[in-house]
């Protein structure tokens, strides 16, 4: 799991954590006029942390991983799969419903 | 760096074949064909009568069946001139065609002007279409990917222009296709097999790692991603269709998610080779890839060796795209590497006449 740092993590207690996440971006749904399909998505901005935590992380990308949003509160807001990850200066990873 | 191929004709034009307009009579606009290898057209009429037809604008090695409506014919294979004086292929028919017939020939095409073997070897085959296109580019700069070719035994081609209102452009991303390689007029060596491991005698153009390079970053997306390849291959341009088709799935222990994918060989025509090219595809294709993006003073046009703290991978692979500009030094760069264990590749299905 990664979390927030300062964001509690105490209903995650059977997760490996990561205090590596640091911003989640705006939920876009678009639908598409060629055919009409919804398509959610979000991203993450990530925080690679002072030794590179990331890099060792997503040595494999965990494409097509599901993947589960939680709000400060504690509420669901988001569920996907990842579809992109992206390691550098700016770590992020984009999820899709 | 100068771009190799400033020819007088870029490969942006159509590729300049011939037509029937040249002749003094056609009954309709239609393209003198070039041959290579073994390839089935459909020939044309070239008298009223019906009873001679046209094959390709050069001669060739010879002619291995006739069929009309899918009935094997009886024929005559020979190489004259055309109205216009150039050298050309024909077949004579004992019965006439009509013009509603379904004729289609199987020949063997265009022969090497050296060696008077047919031409099949892939780098024959392309410098054979850079001058028919009127490229300034040299044969020999395709020594490389001839002996590439040579190690894989990719030695063997078989297809057709066929459309003058088709650019060299197309003709030449068709055979890269189905060989499993990548081309640029920018790259040294023209055409490279592309993915494969690098070859032992390759030399690296460059080492990058956090001290020559600078805004560093790498990306994997599930758009580069599939575990399940069709292969449709053994073009017919008789009837514009592939003769046979081969699915390819990759063997995954974390295998979570089976996405296809298709491709259309059109210039290959053996199984065995095939399944080499579509093999190849998929243990690049099924794992996740890293398309590495990075800035650097020091320029590279070949496989060069990429380590980095800020990616999780590395290893020596062709520059896939690189963007200079003559305004300042260095340039920006591209490559592809596939994180995990390569996996084994099975054969799903194979048909023919599909």
């Amino acid at each position: 799991m990664l979390y927030s740092p300062g964001h509690s993590r105490a209903d995650f207690v059977d997760y490996l954590c990561y205090p590596l996440l640091r911003n989640i971006g705006a939920i876009r749904t678009t639908v598409s006029i060629d055919g009409g399909g919804e398509n959610a998505s979000t991203s993450a901005e990530l925080d690679n942390g002072w030794s590179l935590e990331l890099v060792e992380l997503f040595s494999i990308p965990p494409l097509f991983s599901e993947c589960e949003v939680y709000d400060r509160t504690g509420a669901h807001s988001f569920s996907g799969f990842i579809t992109e990850v992206t390691l550098g200066e700016s770590p992020s990873m984009r999820i899709t419903s | 760096m100068t771009n190799t191929l400033s020819a007088t004709y870029p490969l942006s034009s159509y590729v300049p074949l011939r037509t029937t307009a040249a002749w003094p009579y056609y009954e309709e606009i239609k393209s003198l064909p070039i041959g290579y290898g073994t390839v089935t057209i459909q020939p044309i009429r070239y008298n009223t009568s019906g009873l001679v037809l046209f094959l390709f604008d050069h001669p060739i090695a010879g002619v291995d069946r006739v069929t009309i409506d899918g009935n094997p014919a009886a024929f005559n294979f020979y190489n004259a001139l055309d109205h216009l004086g150039f050298p050309c292929s024909f077949v004579s028919l004992t019965t006439p065609v009509t013009t509603t017939a379904g004729v289609e020939v199987t020949a063997r095409g265009k022969m090497h002007q050296t060696t008077g073997t047919v031409m099949t070897h892939p780098a024959d085959v392309i410098a054979d279409i850079m001058a028919i296109a009127r490229s300034t580019y040299s044969e020999s700069n395709l020594d490389v990917f001839r002996r590439e070719c040579n190690e894989l035994g990719l030695n063997e081609i078989s297809g057709a222009l066929d459309n003058n209102q088709q650019t060299t452009r197309a003709y030449l991303d068709e055979i890269a296709l189905s060989l499993g390689a990548v081309w640029s007029g920018a790259m040294p060596g023209l055409f490279r097999l592309f993915p494969r491991t690098m070859p032992a005698d390759e030399p690296i153009w460059q080492e990058y790692d956090e001290k020559n390079t600078s805004g560093v970053s790498c990306s994997a997306n599930i758009r580069d991603y599939y575990s399940v390849l069709k292969i449709k291959y053994g073009w017919n341009y008789a009837t514009g269709t592939p003769a046979q088709a081969m699915t390819l799935s990759a063997i995954e222990p974390t295998k979570t998610r089976r996405v296809d994918h298709e491709i259309e060989l059109k210039w290959m025509h053996r199984g065995r080779l095939v399944y080499g090219i579509g093999s190849r595809l998929l243990q690049h294709r099924s794992r996740p890839i890293w398309r590495i993006r990075f800035d650097s003073g020091f320029d590279s046009q070949g496989y060069s060796t990429i380590t980095h703290p800020l990616i999780p991978v590395s290893d020596t692979s062709l520059v896939l795209s690189r963007t200079v500009s003559p305004m300042r030094p260095g340039g920006s760069y591209e490559m592809q590497i596939a994180a995990g264990t390569v996996p084994e590749i099975e054969i799903l299905q194979r048909s023919e006449n599909f």
